[in-house]
């Protein structure tokens, strides 16, 4: 296994030392000194790109280094097996059922590509996928022939997942092979009903297909606890690992508890390891894999064996901090973040589901702009997320969606907190998007 | 560029046929183009690319716009049916002093598409791919009668009015919104009918507007001389500036057009002996010993030419009987009207049309399945069609037809067939204006003096092409080019849900077939002969880096081509 540990060093830097009491005790201004994150910019777009603790980065140039021009065998540890296994604790899987991939996006492609569709076999997702299921949809839909039912997701701070689960149920037809949806979509930070919609899939027999880009690093989250048939995570958002990292889960065994659906055929897209004459034993009907779906996944040929263990150690830094407090943390700020949007903006500006506690998420988008058909000119926002960023050092970002009866593509300010954040500049940054709305309206 | 191709001299065409109206409201399809493109420019447009197999000369490419729109550049939200286009800085009208191109002159530019004197062949693309639109038309309609000649009436129209889906966010930036998702929507964009139109376009009705100080420039080229019917002359603007167009170039010091009533071999002399550099209005090809058997290429046919039904009489008459249209139909022996075409030195490659939508175009049949149209050519057949009708002996038809060499050729040949058949066939052979104002020009159905006009249709672009016959010939609003007044509620829905089929290949490939089922069962219109360029276009031995653009009908790009100095200037 390549470690995530450091060598002993003299004098670790500021970002490496650990506080009395370990992380678990740590203030938050002390984690907020872990990461290789200017004090004077307000990050607020996790939801896109989180930031790197220094260590992930020390890791990483380590193991670079280690392996850089070295002769040793480059292909046990490009099965990140060891780290696959600790990742998957956190997450409540088992190493075989846990892929580390290139990011969230290429796990999705893969487990498209990979299920077992045809013509006339009918696909339900939504109009707020990232456009890699969509596009990876349409590919299959263009080579195989199958149906994709898109629907668009209601949106605004009054939305109750009762509304989500049933707006997906409608479209289920005794054609319907899968559900496809995000676990947070990424345009307007809708936490859906995953365990919810699951269960809908479970009885209506579907196969379900997670985009959980945004889910690790931000809850405290059992992927085998939703029921899912594949969740496919980011590891440089909200686990702040390397860029160019994912997580792909991919359900090998049965857990009725969980899904009581028989595993789905899978057709893996794999790289090298997979018999070469043929098929891998059938798939288990029981909470024991007939083989390891994960490795067929993971394995291909030589890897980039630092960022690997990148990411692994910004999961282990994340399990000394403690994901339950990290969730308690982002929520509360969220929360923070959202009542000072509303007293800025108003309840109608926001985008974000936000009396359904359920639905309620840290990514908050929201219309800062007073005119309503300002709710649609891309460019005052594309004005307001760039002065923000010139001007005041805040990053956000913008983004467009469709809303359900409007004839227009709408576009929201997104804000995302993360546990490096800090009231204060909640503070500063919704008063400045304030000033700064008003300007430009 | 060769040593000898130097700027300079005086790009000089010469032919029969008459200058349209210049204003790009009244563009498509016509020897206009050639010229419009020099003066006149839309959000997107086409690359001069020689090989038409080569992908660039048939992917659009930004003209106006900086970029094509994409899901990558935040130009098309993932539901694809809004576009947000930046435009271009540093693209001027030749105004004085010069003014910058707004995208609220592209707005403009469409809302002036609606009007009802004057609105392109092309219409019924965008009434039913831009949101809003097609009930913009018909309020334009309702509010500024056909008759209407006070150019303040269109004026004031659109300047009160809106398309709901059209809107411009600032001079820079407009956003175009779509009923439905189009795979086509960009390629109906660069429809040269798409042309921005700056504010002094207002002071005249659409259409018209022909005298210098009416015509502004935005290209490399401005109109310098217009003697209507006769001479229109070109010279360059001087604010253009190449850096803002990435397609023209302003390579010869003038273009002129001067119109010559004469045969296809009078044009051929003038250009083979120097008199002129290209020909004006005529589809002549390089000479060559024998007709191509094959195009060449894998862009497909025109559907030219085609005979289509005045359906638009309201007191209805004997071609409101199918069976009558079907005579009609059965007695044109169209395997003569294939050897004339051939024989006429255009360089096409000729087939007969078993169908409406021809070989090459995305709705084109699958060529396992059998011939959706009448073969012809079965005078007892079209004999007893018309005595089932109860008008054996006794139906008179007046058929129009464009007054070229060629056109009149085949119009003798299937009126003689129509002879035999015991129908009574009076030819009127018009100049493209009157055959224009014939065809589509004010007047209900049979005032309008024809029960059968001659006509032809090219697709407007080359890739997701499915709708590009079958709607703008068999639906869309009055103006367009269902000249005959064919309706349908059960083909315009079996239109709609072609349209709406866009996104999913199968359900796409099967319901344009059904649309062209059903249109058959009615026939509205004649499909005679399938046409496609299969040689270079005949020109001057001067004219150097001349190249055919698949989106003007393989005609050669002005904008582009250079004269040598070497070949005489005076014709």
């Amino acid at each position: 296994m390549v470690s995530t540990a450091g060598p002993d060093r003299p004098d670790p830097s500021p970002g490496t030392r650990r506080p009395e009491g370990g992380l678990r005790n740590a203030s938050w201004d002390q984690i907020r000194d872990l990461f290789a994150l200017d004090r004077d910019c307000t990050h607020l777009n996790t939801g896109t790109v989180g930031a790197m603790p220094h260590e992930v980065l020390e890791v990483n140039d380590r193991v670079t280094r280690e392996w850089t021009g070295g002769l040793m065998n480059v292909y046990p540890p490009a099965m990140y097996t060891e780290h696959r296994a600790n990742i998957g604790r956190a997450f409540g899987v088992d190493q075989d059922e846990m892929v580390i991939c290139h990011n969230a996006t290429e796990g999705v492609a893969r487990v498209i590509h990979g299920l077992d569709l045809g013509d006339g076999d009918e696909v339900v997702t939504t109009s707020h996928e990232c456009y890699s299921v969509l596009s990876n949809f349409n590919l299959v839909r263009n080579r195989h022939g199958l149906t994709i039912r898109t629907v668009t997701p209601p949106s605004g701070p009054d939305v109750r997942a009762e509304e989500i689960v049933e707006l997906f149920e409608r479209q289920i037809t005794p054609r319907t092979k899968v559900l496809a949806f995000a676990a947070i979509t990424l345009f307007t930070g809708t936490m859906m009903p995953v365990r919810e919609l699951c269960e809908l899939a479970h009885r209506h027999g579907l196969i379900t297909v997670i985009d959980g880009a945004l889910l690790p690093g931000m809850l405290d989250c059992d992927l085998r606890a939703y029921g899912a048939d594949f969740i496919s995570c980011s590891g440089s958002k909200f686990q702040c690992g390397p860029l160019g990292t994912g997580l792909l889960y991919v359900r090998n065994k049965v857990h009725p508890e969980y899904n009581p659906l028989p595993l789905p055929t899978f057709w893996p897209v794999i790289s090298t390891w997979y018999p070469m004459i043929g098929s891998p034993p059938p798939r288990t009907t029981t909470s024991v894999e007939s083989y390891n779906m994960g490795d067929y996944l993971q394995s291909a040929g030589s890897a980039n064996i630092a960022k690997g263990a990148a990411l692994a150690r910004a999961c282990e830094l994340w399990d000394e901090i403690g994901r339950d407090r990290i969730e308690l943390r982002v929520r509360e700020l969220a929360e923070y973040a959202r009542s000072r949007l509303v007293e800025h903006f108003g309840w109608e500006s926001l985008y974000s589901p936000s009396s359904d506690p359920r639905l309620r998420s840290p990514l908050i988008a929201f219309n800062p702009f007073r005119a309503r058909e300002d709710a649609w000119n891309i460019k005052k926002f594309i004005t307001f997320v760039d002065r923000l960023e010139s001007e005041h050092r805040i990053w956000i970002r913008w983004t467009e969606f469709d809303v359900p009866g409007s004839p227009h593509q709408h576009y929201a300010a997104r804000l995302c907190t993360h546990l490096f954040n800090g009231h204060d500049e909640i503070d500063r940054a919704v008063g400045t998007m304030a000033a700064l709305a008003r300007e430009i309206s | 560029m060769s040593d000898d191709a130097l700027p300079g001299p005086t790009l000089r065409l010469r032919g029969p046929a008459g200058i349209p109206p210049l204003d790009p409201v009244c563009a498509h399809q016509s020897p206009a183009d050639q010229i419009r493109r020099l003066f006149s420019r839309q959000l997107f447009t086409y690359a001069p690319v020689g090989d038409p197999d080569d992908w660039r000369a048939l992917e659009p490419v930004p003209d106006l716009a900086a970029a094509v729109p994409s899901t990558y550049n935040a130009g098309l939200g993932a539901s694809h049916t809004c576009y947000v286009v930046h435009l271009r800085p540093g693209v001027m009208w030749d105004t004085a002093p010069p003014r910058a191109v707004t995208a609220h002159d592209v707005v403009r530019g469409l809302k002036r598409m609606c009007n009802p004197v004057a609105r392109p062949a092309a219409i019924s693309y965008f009434t039913s791919t831009i949101r809003g639109m097609a009930d913009f038309c018909a309020e334009y309609a309702a509010s500024v009668g056909r008759e209407t000649s006070d150019p303040r009436a269109f004026s004031d129209f659109q300047n009160t009015h809106g398309i709901p889906g059209v809107f411009a966010l600032d001079d820079e930036t407009l956003v175009i919104e779509l009923v439905r998702p189009a795979l086509d929507a960009i390629d109906i964009l660069a429809l040269p009918c798409a042309a921005a139109a700056p504010e002094e376009y207002d002071a005249f009705v659409p259409g018209g507007g022909d005298t210098l100080l009416d015509t502004r420039s935005n290209g490399p080229y401005r109109v310098a001389a217009h003697e209507p019917g006769a001479f229109l002359r070109l010279e360059r603007n001087p604010v253009w500036n190449g850096d803002s167009d990435p397609v023209r170039e302003q390579n010869v010091d003038a273009v002129e057009v001067t119109v010559e009533r004469s045969g296809n071999a009078r044009v051929t002399e003038l250009v083979r002996s120097g008199a002129a550099d290209l020909p004006w209005g005529v589809s002549l090809a390089e000479p060559r010993t024998e007709p191509p058997s094959s195009p060449g290429h894998r862009l497909g046919y025109s559907l030219d030419p085609y005979l289509v039904f005045n359906l638009d009489s309201p007191g209805g008459g004997p071609l409101d009987d199918v069976r009558v249209r079907r005579a009609v139909a059965r007695a044109i022996d169209k395997g003569a009207l294939a050897r004339i075409a051939a024989g006429s030195g255009a360089g096409t490659a000729v087939r007969v049309a078993d169908s409406i939508v021809p070989p090459g175009n995305d709705a084109a049949r699958d060529p396992g399945r059998p011939p959706a149209a009448d073969a012809g050519g079965d005078t007892d057949g079209a004999r007893a069609l018309l005595a089932e009708a109860g008008v054996d002996g006794s139906l008179r038809l007046t058929v129009v037809h464009p007054d070229g060499e060629t056109d009149t050729a085949m119009a003798r040949s299937y009126a003689a067939d129509l002879e035999k058949a015991g129908v009574s066939v009076r030819l009127r052979a018009l100049d493209p204006d009157s055959l224009r104002r014939a065809l589509r020009g004010t007047g209900d159905g049979r005032d309008r003096g024809w029960d059968i006009a001659a006509s032809s249709w090219s697709p407007g672009w080359f890739h997701h092409n499915a709708r590009a016959f079958l709607q703008p010939l068999c639906d869309g609003p009055p103006g367009g080019w269902n000249l005959g007044g064919y309706a349908n509620p059960e083909v315009d829905a079996l239109i709609e849900r072609a349209l709406e089929a866009v996104a999913d290949p199968k359900r796409r490939e099967t319901a344009w077939s059904d649309v062209e089922d059903r249109v058959l069962e009615d026939l509205p219109v004649v499909p005679l002969l399938f046409q496609t360029p299969a040689a270079p276009r005949l020109r001057g031995a001067r004219v150097r880096e001349a190249v055919g653009m698949p989106s003007l009908g393989f005609s050669y790009d002005l904008a582009t081509l250079r004269l040598s100095s070497e070949a005489p200037d005076e014709g």
